[in-house]
């Protein structure tokens, strides 16, 4: 009954995508028109300039800058360019240590990213990684990891509908989707209820957004993943939704997830995420929380202040980080110690502070280092970690201008 | 019962927020976006400005999406080639569920 409304939900949402294409399309159309009539007038595009240049002081979340006056080029826009297929990826190299157990955590995570006409595009991102553990008395044990974050076709379907297939991320709250990726995420310690929802599923995925006003944007995605044991393509039978408004002004969104588990035993996760980013002061917050019968539930909130405010080279490339968080067992069900992404849920209830300094070599190049106390039935105990990530970019299309 | 109208609570909550939020006059608190949407539509070339009147889709602001839903996420990118971003804002098209006037506001606001 549920799946039904579900797929009710993910049609409507279809059709509703469909019906704005057909409103906006003739809009669209006349908007062209006049663009390539007038690009002078429409565009106002200047020389490039490069965003990040060696004189910019404070590379990292620095703005381009304001544009110039000048004289508009002869050159096609860049929204009639066709793209060009793209390597890239990220690496870094984690340490963590606590009480008598040292863990070190190197990561190469490639993306390819392939873009087919006007309407298609294909990304892939592969995540090889690997755990050296050490507990004290015992010699150092080793694994690696190798698994597909996502492997996927993306159709443009109009302006505010895309049809994904293949394997994806879970667009279940922000983290999984948006903020896991080493260079991305402010703490390289990942919050504790990440493993409750999936990682990746394979099927198919609706979404997109629209503008519902100036002032409001709508956000949504409907998904299902049919289950798998196939390694490196391993993913849970589930269906489920994210649907957020986003307020630019207030550089705020606030998003509400919810995923119905299809395999085995049939239950119900739930969550709400929330983004703000301060416009007077450099500083970001999120937070989310997720709810589940058969996972238990927490909530994290994190704010970021870049200190690029304050004098002197470090503090303007300089970034304070902390982080609350604390995760509930369930009364029943399966209980702590499960969960997707490879990683765990506590077996108690846990909660925990960390604080974390990072540091921005360039827009590409992060040093992070956090210290952490974990409180727990299971024993108090102090976590520290220290990181190296990079990401990393290469055109294939040759040598463009 | 009680988990489903927790849910069913979230999502009138969403429609409330939303038509509310389209429900308000412009001005107050936007600046670059609710001017786009207040302003007359750009002026255009004679040639342009010969065709009778249609309505014109309302035009977004570059550096006001740039840093509305690029920088909540992640650091200011280098620069990459035109046709090289043309690949990379198709991709946060979908991860970040970006409109199609968002992508290419932000496009154009990257390659200048």
């Amino acid at each position: 009954m549920k799946l039904k409304a579900l797929m009710a939900v993910i049609v409507v949402i279809g059709l509703a995508g469909l019906g704005m294409a057909q409103q906006t399309e003739a809009a669209a159309t006349t908007q062209a028109a006049v663009s390539a009539q007038a690009p002078a007038a429409t565009q106002e595009l200047t020389p490039a300039k490069d965003p990040l240049s060696a004189q910019d002081p404070s590379p990292a979340q620095d703005p381009p800058p304001e544009p110039q006056a000048g004289p508009a080029p002869l050159n096609p826009t860049p929204v009639e360019l066709s793209g060009v297929p793209i390597l890239t990826g990220y690496s870094s190299f984690t340490a963590n240590f606590e009480p008598g157990k040292q863990v070190l955590g190197p990561t190469i995570a490639p993306i390819i990213l392939i873009p087919i006409g006007k309407r298609w595009l294909i990304e892939a991102e592969g995540e090889f990684e690997g755990e050296y553990e050490h507990m004290t008395g015992e010699p150092w044990e080793h694994a690696w990891g190798k698994g597909v974050e996502y492997l996927q076709a993306d159709l443009f379907i109009n302006r505010h509908l895309t049809l994904v297939a293949g394997r994806s991320l879970t667009p279940f709250g922000i983290f999984n989707e948006r903020l896991h990726p080493s260079w991305i995420k402010n703490l390289q310690t990942a919050p504790l209820i990440m493993p409750i929802g999936t990682g990746s599923g394979n099927g198919a995925q609706l979404r997109g957004g629209l503008s519902l006003s100036p002032k409001v944007n709508f956000n949504y995605a409907a998904y299902f993943s049919a289950a798998s044991t196939v390694r490196a393509f391993e993913a849970e039978r589930v269906a489920g939704t994210r649907m957020s408004l986003f307020f630019p002004d207030q550089r705020l969104e606030i998003g509400g997830s919810y995923q119905r588990n299809l395999q085995d035993e049939h239950f119900n996760t739930w969550g709400m995420d929330f983004t703000w980013q301060a416009k007077p002061i450099p500083l970001d917050i999120h937070a989310e929380y997720a709810h589940s019968p058969e996972m238990g539930n927490g909530y994290w909130i994190e704010a970021a202040y870049r200190t690029r405010q304050w004098r002197g080279k470090f503090f303007r490339r300089s970034q304070a980080v902390l982080r609350m968080e604390q995760y509930f067992t369930p009364a029943m069900g399966m209980g702590g110690g499960g969960g997707g992404h490879g990683e765990e849920l506590p077996d108690v209830n846990t909660q925990r502070f960390m604080f974390g300094w990072n540091y921005y070599f360039n827009d590409a190049l992060k040093l992070s280092t956090a210290y952490g106390r974990n409180f727990s039935s299971d024993g108090d105990r102090n976590i520290w970690s220290i990181g190296l990530s990079y990401r990393w970019f290469f055109g294939l299309g040759g040598k463009q201008k | 019962m009680k988990r489903k109208s927790v849910i069913g609570m979230l999502f009138f909550a969403l429609v409330a927020f939303a038509v509310l939020a389209a429900a308000q006059p412009g001005g107050g608190g936007s600046k670059a976006a609710g001017k786009a949407a207040d302003d007359p539509p750009p002026a255009t070339t004679a040639a342009a400005s010969e065709e009778p009147a249609r309505p014109v889709r309302q035009e977004v602001d570059g550096d006001q999406a740039y840093k509305a839903n690029c920088m909540r996420c992640h650091t200011a990118p280098r620069k990459f080639s035109a046709r090289e971003m043309v690949t990379v804002m198709r991709h946060m098209r979908v991860r970040a569920n970006l409109t199609k006037a968002e992508e290419q506001a932000i496009l154009r606001y990257l390659t200048r």
